[in-house]
């Protein structure tokens, strides 16, 4: 079972997402706030760059994405793989967008990868569960 | 740094209190998780990882030893 352990007493859950690069060489480690809130995967700019993604790619599909300050558009690409919680998932989409460095995160672990697993979040116990299901 | 030692992520918090770190060879576990490394880089400024990035290439991890102060929010 895929499971990570989290200070229950913390006031955001930080997993951490590797990505792969674009040519498939070269990996990256990240932290990343899960959140059920967000809709899909997002990275920081410069993570993608250094993974050889072109997120100034003006051929790229740019992503309305409504956030708390309003609404933006981002580039939006296809990462080669990532994993997170000992779960893989290849060619997942992401929204190339920077959060502030005083997150403490360079990007948010969202709905369309967590949705491909089931997810369980013990808040008391700071658990959380990432598992394929069956059927 | 002269050298940069294999460290274990506990031991990156100690000697890295709150700083965003740059970290090659390094080792996860089971649960895609950073267990130890070599710090590379280290910083108060998340930037200067970024730009630090650009000097190696590779397995890499940038790692954040500090966590949201208490009194801090966050909503995205």
């Amino acid at each position: 079972m895929s499971r990570v352990t989290y200070d229950p007493s913390a006031s955001s859950l930080v997993v951490d997402l590797l990505l792969q690069s674009a040519d498939g060489t070269s990996s990256l480690l990240i932290p990343v706030v899960l959140d059920t809130g967000a809709s899909l995967t997002i990275v920081a700019t410069e993570i993608l760059v250094q993974l050889g993604y072109d997120p100034a790619n003006p051929r790229l599909k740019r992503q309305r994405i409504v956030t708390g300050s309003g609404v933006e558009y981002a580039p939006r690409l296809t990462a080669r793989s990532a994993t997170a919680i000992g779960q893989k998932v290849t060619n997942l989409e992401v929204l190339c967008h920077d959060l502030p460095a005083e997150s403490g995160v360079d990007g948010l672990l969202g709905i369309n990868f967590l949705r491909r697993f089931k997810l369980t979040v013990r808040f008391r116990k700071g658990i959380i569960e990432l598992v394929k299901e069956r059927g | 740094m002269a050298k940069n030692h294999l460290l274990t992520k506990e031991q990156m918090k100690v000697r890295y209190p709150r700083q965003w770190l740059l970290v090659t060879d390094y080792k996860l576990d089971r649960s895609t998780r950073l267990r130890s490394g070599r710090v590379v880089a280290s910083s108060r400024d998340r930037e200067e990882i970024h730009r630090a990035l650009k000097k190696h290439k590779g397995k890499l991890c940038i790692h954040f030893t500090g966590s949201l102060p208490r009194d801090t929010g966050i909503v995205f």
